[in-house]
């Protein structure tokens, strides 16, 4: 039985088809919130058509993928509909985070997948927070705000167990139901930013930190940057500098939701400004160890 | 492994930031930023000191003398440290190594 729907978020509109409703309904589950009954203007057509040797997976009509799995599909159609949002605004940034909203100042948690984003935001929303997203968040670089792009949030199951990051992936995961009431809808300017870690059997706590190897962390997690060199260069350098930064590693995303409550509490911590090290600040060995290309973006997860 | 920039003649040298490289305050650090290749870089607050003083005018000795100055020590470890991070920052192309002969303009009588 086949099934079509429409995508809308950002002035852009996705259709989806595909000739085997599981696969549109899967997709309805992660975009619910962006979901649209009526169309107008252009969109990106993606099919989902199923071959004599397996899935394939067309935009406007142009083969993507062929001859793959159902799940290996539907993997890719995830990846194409973000891609189809990312390719339709090219004038944002953006970043694999996930996003919070208090008193219109957003959270940001900017890590690789499998590090605990969508875990924290949702336990955040739990605490009153609004929800901007748990995977992308696209950043106006003219404004510096971040706007809503609200795609279900699902999180991982937890084995209070250590995987390396190729096998994070096949954890499985579930959606997390947040009322419409919880879903952000104006862009907001971000107030902190949280760099997470998940290590079994770790008390929540913050750890000390270098702000220019943070920038590079954020930068990292930047999708278009090679499009936006050095703006994103430049937006990470003047994040890290006017915004908390929060090195965070945790087991408990409790105990870490509620630390981060506290954190953010607190005004933004002063960085000294210092032309030369003096006895006290100098760091051995002036190090190099983090440079990072950022032609190449990271993939988006799920 | 790169030639020792403390060796004969080797102090002398005077560092020069190269052209077309951004330098961004992240707090009290530095992120550079390479237009031509698109490589970013962050420098701790150490090297963020010896980045500043590669402007073409100081040699290596007179960079390793600054910082000394600076940190109130002159024990082995800033000579060392200056010159891995010296080694480090040609490596990647961010950095000119121009003999002492060739000075910049600015500095032409």
């Amino acid at each position: 039985m086949s099934g079509s729907l429409l995508l809308g978020q950002l002035d852009h509109q996705v259709v989806i088809e595909a000739d085997d409703e599981c696969v549109t309904k899967r997709v309805s589950r992660s975009f619910r919130e962006m979901l649209k009954s009526s169309r107008s203007g252009p969109y990106e057509l993606l099919e989902v058509r199923r071959g004599e040797r397996g899935h394939e997976l067309r935009r406007n009509g142009v083969e993507v993928f062929n001859d793959v799995e159902l799940s290996e599909v539907q993997r890719a159609l995830r990846h194409e509909i973000i891609q189809s949002f990312v390719r339709a605004r090219p004038d944002l940034l953006w970043l694999h985070a996930g996003a919070a909203v208090l008193n219109g100042r957003a959270l940001l948690f900017v890590a690789p997948y499998g590090r605990g984003k969508s875990t924290l935001v949702t336990q955040l929303c739990a605490r009153g927070f609004s929800y901007a997203s748990d995977d992308i968040v696209p950043v106006d670089l003219s404004s510096g705000r971040i706007l809503p792009f609200p795609l279900t949030p699902f999180v991982r199951e937890n084995i209070d167990t250590e995987l390396p990051g190729d096998r994070v992936a096949e954890l499985r995961k579930y959606p997390v139901s947040l009322p419409p009431s919880a879903f952000l809808t104006d862009p907001v300017l971000i107030g902190a930013i949280v760099l997470p870690t998940y290590r079994v059997g770790s008390i929540a706590r913050l750890e000390p930190y270098s702000p220019a190897a943070a920038a590079l962390d954020i930068m990292r997690q930047v999708i278009n940057s090679g499009r936006h060199g050095e703006a994103t260069v430049a937006l990470c350098s003047r994040l890290v500098t006017q915004v908390p930064i929060l090195p965070l590693v945790f087991s408990d995303a409790g105990a870490a939701a509620d630390l981060i409550i506290e954190e953010v509490g607190q005004p933004p911590s002063q960085h000294p400004s210092t032309d030369r090290p003096n006895a006290d600040s100098y760091q051995y060995p002036a190090s190099f160890a983090l440079s990072s290309r950022l032609v190449a973006g990271p993939t988006t997860t799920h | 492994m790169s030639p020792s920039l403390l060796g004969a003649g080797a102090a002398t040298l005077r560092p020069r930031q190269r052209d077309g490289v951004l330098s961004y305050c992240a707090a009290e650090e530095i992120v550079l930023y390479d237009r031509q290749t698109n490589v970013a870089v962050a420098l701790n607050l150490t090297a963020a000191a010896i980045w500043d003083l590669c402007d073409g005018s100081n040699s290596v000795r007179d960079i390793i003398a600054d910082l000394a100055l600076a940190v109130g020590d002159a024990t082995r470890v800033v000579p060392t440290d200056v010159e891995r991070a010296l080694n480090e920052l040609h490596a990647l192309d961010l950095l000119i190594l121009q003999s002492e002969d060739v000075l910049p303009l600015s500095a032409t009588p």
